[in-house]
């Protein structure tokens, strides 16, 4: 647990450098904004890992099958990048980019969920 | 990535920041332009790099 | 004068006749009670049995069937040593539907994702879990069907065999009314089974997942409509299965009570002299026959509860732990994936509750042809 200390000690960091260089270097100081976030992300990294980890090995234990834990993964990391990087993208005050993005990230999750809702329509059709 | 990232990009930030000051003072802008756009690619040369290691580490985590 | 004479001793003569035969029988050593079995098919009614309950019943006999502690005893041996498997094959299906509902509901609020993330996680969870669920209820469905069809095959082999058994004890019209009746019955509700009431449970289900997945009131009403639908249809047939039998007792039973009363006053009256003994003989003889009907019902419901025994159990195995989990669930997420988790309990319920429809209209039907009036 010492890694939450560490982030909430970089974030803070960053963050006060960032204001320092905005007035004078604002380009340096969002790429500074993009690297904080990402270290921060990896820092954080080490638990998503446990989270994932446990959920397949709950999702092998009880037999459900890969595909559909695999799927709900994605959505979920396909949801936490777009959100990081939309956030990035308005604070460089491009809102239609962001816009886009969101859009984007909708239709990635969607395009990772239809394997599963095609397997789904081929069990009501073998039903019927 | 290490936190010595951020005091790398913050240092190259300052750096490029002063130069352009005292280059803008010096009646020699397009000199601060050339310095503020290289300033710029170097960082972005580096947060790019890092940035594309941390998707490929979260692609391989979450299943990609 | 000669005359009377005459009659004395053709009476004395018929009296010889019958005594001497009776004996001649008797030396011989032949058994009514085999000779009755026989001419009614008994034989083939044992072979008749579904290849799932003679595994059960080892090869049951119909005079064993009269051992009812040794029936009992096979179907609990049977229960024990399935039912262990049944509970862990439940609960870990069950589980399972669980656990992607908790993952669904987790995963997001880990990842702090806002609301239109949480849908999509929620829509990709609910696909999960209907592949789990569809898989399970389709082969619910078939193995529902299957016994459906088990018991509707042995019942065209066990009713005409019971009927003739009570019509030779003296149940003559009611036992031909009570077959035709669950005759009847029983292709009615076979065919609203297999036609109506099964594709209303997966219509059902496919409008819970629409439910689940969108959030949708108007998709869950319509899923309430169509199970309501399903029951309705299952107790409408079964209660006018009830009426029907039990009117038909009555006036049937009516009959064969007057028409037995008849018969013997007529033989009685007929003869006068050896008329009481005749009309005893076919009473003792009648009276074989219901022995034998007593045996045949016993041993129909014997085979209809071993069929029905292991299926009911899985469904309704089934039907309480998702009950059971689908509460849990909503602890874990308020939304529409626990109430999914419920629905499915709900769709093995109504599985359960047609081999239960089937089961018990065959129990009535044998239960009250063997209560019918008989010659003794």
């Amino acid at each position: 647990m010492e890694w939450i200390w560490k982030a909430a000690g970089i974030a803070a960091a960053g963050s006060v450098l960032g204001l320092l260089l905005r007035k004078h270097a604002p380009e340096t100081a969002l790429l500074l904004a993009a690297a904080l976030t990402g270290l921060l992300l990896s820092v954080g990294l080490d638990a998503l890992r446990a989270v994932v980890r446990f959920a397949r090995t709950a999702a092998e234990l009880s037999g459900v099958s890969a595909p559909a834990v695999t799927t709900v993964l994605k959505c979920c990391a396909i949801a936490v990048v777009t959100k990081l990087t939309c956030a990035f993208c308005r604070d460089a005050g491009q809102e239609a980019a962001a816009a886009a993005l969101e859009l984007a990230g909708c239709a990635a999750a969607a395009y990772v969920t239809l394997p599963l809702l095609e397997t789904v329509l081929d069990m009501i059709r073998s039903c019927i | 990535m290490e936190i010595d990232l951020i005091f790398k990009i913050a240092a190259v930030g300052i750096m490029v920041a002063v130069l352009n000051l005292l280059l803008s003072r010096a009646g020699r802008d397009e000199q601060a332009l050339m310095i503020t756009i290289t300033g710029l690619i170097v960082v972005l040369v580096i947060v790019i790099r890092e940035i594309s290691d941390l998707f490929a580490l979260i692609k391989s985590l979450f299943g990609f | 004068m000669k005359g009377r004479s005459i009659k004395k001793g053709v009476l004395i003569l018929a009296f010889l006749l019958v005594f001497f035969g009776a004996a001649a029988e008797h030396a011989r050593g032949i058994d009514v009670e085999e000779r009755q079995a026989s001419a009614l098919g008994t034989g083939a009614l044992e072979d008749a049995v579904p290849a799932g309950a003679r595994e059960i019943l080892d090869d049951l006999s119909i005079q064993d069937a009269q051992q009812t502690g040794h029936v009992t005893a096979k179907l609990k041996e049977a229960l024990f040593r399935s039912g262990g498997s049944l509970i862990q094959e439940s609960m870990r299906e069950s589980m399972q539907l669980l656990l992607v509902c908790a993952l669904c509901t987790l995963l997001p609020s880990a990842f702090a994702l806002d609301a239109r993330w949480r849908a999509g996680c929620r829509l990709a969870g609910v696909a999960a879990m209907t592949v789990l669920a569809v898989q399970s209820v389709h082969s619910f469905g078939s193995l529902c069907a299957e016994t459906i069809r088990e018991i509707g095959g042995f019942s065209r082999t066990l009713l005409p065999v019971l009927a003739s058994a009570a019509a030779a004890g003296g149940a003559m019209t009611s036992a031909a009314a009570k077959y035709a009746a669950t005759a009847l019955f029983m292709d009615v509700l076979q065919a609203a089974a297999e036609r109506l009431v099964l594709p209303l449970v997966y219509a059902y289900l496919a409008a819970s997942v629409g439910a689940a997945a969108l959030e949708n009131r108007g998709l869950a009403g319509a899923a309430g409509l169509l199970k309501w639908l399903a029951v309705t249809v299952l107790v409408c047939i079964s209660v006018a299965f009830a009426v029907y039998l039990s009117l038909t007792g009555v006036t049937a039973g009516a009959a064969d009570a007057a028409a037995v009363r008849i018969t013997k006053s007529a033989i009685s009256t007929a003869f006068p002299v050896v008329g009481g003994i005749l009309s005893d003989a076919a009473a003792s003889v009648a009276g074989g026959a219901v022995l034998l009907r007593n045996s045949i019902g016993v041993f129909g419901l014997a085979v209809v509860c071993a069929v029905c025994l292991l299926p009911l159990l899985r469904m309704a195995l089934h039907y309480l732990l998702f009950k059971a989990v689908g509460t849990l669930a909503l602890t874990v997420a308020e939304g529409g994936e626990s109430r999914l988790i419920s629905a499915v309990g709900g769709a093995y319920g109504i599985l359960c509750g047609i081999t239960g429809a089937v089961a018990l209209m065959m129990y009535i039907s044998i239960i009250s042809v063997l209560k019918v009036v008989t010659v003794l």
